[in-house]
């Protein structure tokens, strides 16, 4: 386990690197700080990769054969919901633009989709999970 | 689907933590299905069929409404 874990944290320092390389190319500015900020930034999702490709198939054979829990069935129903509820909302946010010729900021909007998104699928999971519990 | 799961499990003396590591699968599993709130996959149904030494039918019956 010791040795997956090393190829873990490799995989982690290989994807901060890669990235780090990348900016310090790229970058129009300050490359040196570019490489600095986006290799720290690259390191914790690298390190999660890392996990996820080393360590994860054998740590969690459990969790590998969890498609019969309860939690699996939650989640699909409410990211379901999700999609339903985002699409009707876009439609809607569309036809409310055109009418009234709005010009909505871009991040604005994908700010509040992204966070509707998750509110969606939290009620939705947490609402299928009181139901199911309660007598 | 109704089942007998919760009856067979105090028979047995297991609490739902020890059923649900016998089948593989959670706690929260296995409470939605002693309350009939969750059908169970066919791997884990034959689990539970196994764990308790019976056969499907046995636990699990249809809803004939």
């Amino acid at each position: 386990m010791t040795v997956r874990w090393i190829a873990a944290c490799a995989v982690g320092f290989a994807v901060a690197l890669v990235v780090s390389v990348s900016a310090w190319l790229f970058s129009p500015v300050a490359p040196a700080v570019s490489a600095v900020v986006f290799g720290a930034c690259a390191l914790p999702p690298g390190l999660a990769l890392g996990w996820l490709l080393c360590v994860a198939p054998t740590n969690s054979a459990y969790r590998a054969d969890s498609d019969g829990d309860v939690e699996t069935h939650w989640i699909t129903e409410a990211l379901s919901g999700t999609a339903t509820d985002l699409i009707v909302v876009m439609g809607l946010c569309l036809v409310a633009v055109s009418i009234t010729r709005a010009d909505i900021p871009t991040v604005l909007l994908l700010t509040a989709l992204i966070l509707l998104a998750f509110a969606s699928c939290t009620m939705r999971y947490a609402v299928q999970r009181h139901r199911a519990l309660s007598a | 689907m109704r089942n007998d799961v919760r009856r067979r499990r105090i028979e047995k003396g297991w609490s739902q933590v020890e059923l649900a590591e016998r089948i593989g699968v959670t706690r929260l599993t296995v409470i939605s299905i002693e309350k009939e709130r969750f059908d169970p996959s066919l791997p884990v149904a034959f689990r539970i069929a196994s764990a308790f030494a019976c056969s499907i039918e046995d636990v699990f019956q249809p809803n004939t409404e």
